[in-house]
């Protein structure tokens, strides 16, 4: 009777046991989103007038986002993003069995490398500094 | 004489001092000179008792990744708890940033006299702010979802606790970015 219950539970167990790429689904759709959110930041800085108009578009779901600016969309891309991709490698990457070790080494690589590249004088060196205020004749920039 | 306190006594005592000290910090502007005091409390409030949470976070990981039993679960629900004042403390600062950005606010002011301090500082902290939320969310469903597979050593475990170090470490890139600024300009 009691090896019966212990076989039973094995068997709850080993049915519950995951897959490991839904790990790394979800290391991945952690860092698309973020990267996400990068991108459309530095889209804004590249590309002003045509990035911050449908970045106001897609960020104008959040109240007051008129008053928030582009950063709504910024925050908006981020959020489909990881969403979005986790849900499709949750139903793809997730059903197969995946090495852990690189795929925490490049998550933990990437991470760094985006917090490197989102320091400000980082991508202002590689694009450009905006015009200051007070450094143009007629006062704004 | 045996001593009358235990380590857990003075554990307990720095923590509910440290918290409470912490607290004062963004409570002081209610007596302040801000345009915008209850957005600046709140975020301040929110953003101070996530980071506390957060360092009991990360100290819960501990007795996971050792394979303590029960450890995991009670790590579970502080993380999921954390989460949602990390949802709460976003919002906050989004309702905040009106006021920041707003005409005459300190994001012109800043501008004009040091634009450093928006341009490097501001910019950076309001998205490294933001990567807390997808971290610990992530570190909670793995919690939740290969609970049974939790080993001491084994791979699940060191990625949860990664990711609670990313989550804890932009918490503070946050908390300590925006106290910085306030310092320098009050919304």
């Amino acid at each position: 009777m009691i090896f019966n219950m212990i076989g039973r539970e094995h068997k709850v167990k080993e049915t519950k046991q995951r897959k490991t790429g839904e790990i790394a689904a979800i290391l991945l759709s952690v860092w698309l989103g973020i990267a996400a959110t990068t991108l459309t930041h530095l889209w804004s800085y590249y590309n002003p007038l045509h990035a911050n108009a449908i970045l106001l578009n897609w960020g104008s779901w959040i109240p007051s986002w008129w008053a928030i600016g582009p950063y709504t969309g910024k925050e908006t891309a981020g959020l489909v993003v990881w969403l979005g991709t986790w849900a499709i490698l949750h139903w793809t990457l997730g059903r197969i069995e995946v090495k852990l070790k690189p795929w925490t080494i490049g998550f933990a690589v990437a991470f760094i490398v985006n917090l490197i590249i989102l320091w400000p004088t980082v991508y202002h060196a590689i694009l450009w500094w905006p015009s200051l205020p007070n450094t143009l004749p007629g006062g704004e920039g | 004489m045996k001593s009358i306190f235990n380590a857990r006594d003075f554990a307990v005592t720095q923590a509910s001092v440290a918290a409470l000290l912490f607290l004062c910090i963004p409570l002081f502007n209610v007596i302040g000179f801000s345009n915008h005091k209850l957005e600046a409390v709140l975020h301040g409030l929110g953003a101070t008792i996530t980071v506390i949470m957060s360092c009991q976070v990360l100290h819960l990981t501990y007795p996971m990744l050792r394979g303590k039993k029960g450890a995991a679960v009670t790590l579970e629900w502080v993380l999921w708890l954390t989460n949602i004042l990390v949802l709460v403390t976003i919002i906050f600062g989004n309702w905040l940033y009106i006021a920041y950005r707003g005409p005459d606010g300190p994001q012109q002011w800043l501008m004009y006299r040091s634009p450093e301090v928006h341009l490097i500082l501001m910019e950076y902290k309001e998205f490294v702010s933001l990567y807390p939320l997808p971290l610990g969310i992530a570190a909670a469903v793995l919690l939740r979802r290969f609970r049974h597979q939790l080993e001491p050593g084994s791979a699940i475990s060191g990625i949860i606790a990664l990711l609670i170090t990313l989550f804890w470490i932009c918490l503070l890139v946050g908390l300590a970015f925006g106290l910085g600024l306030t310092k320098l300009k009050m919304v």
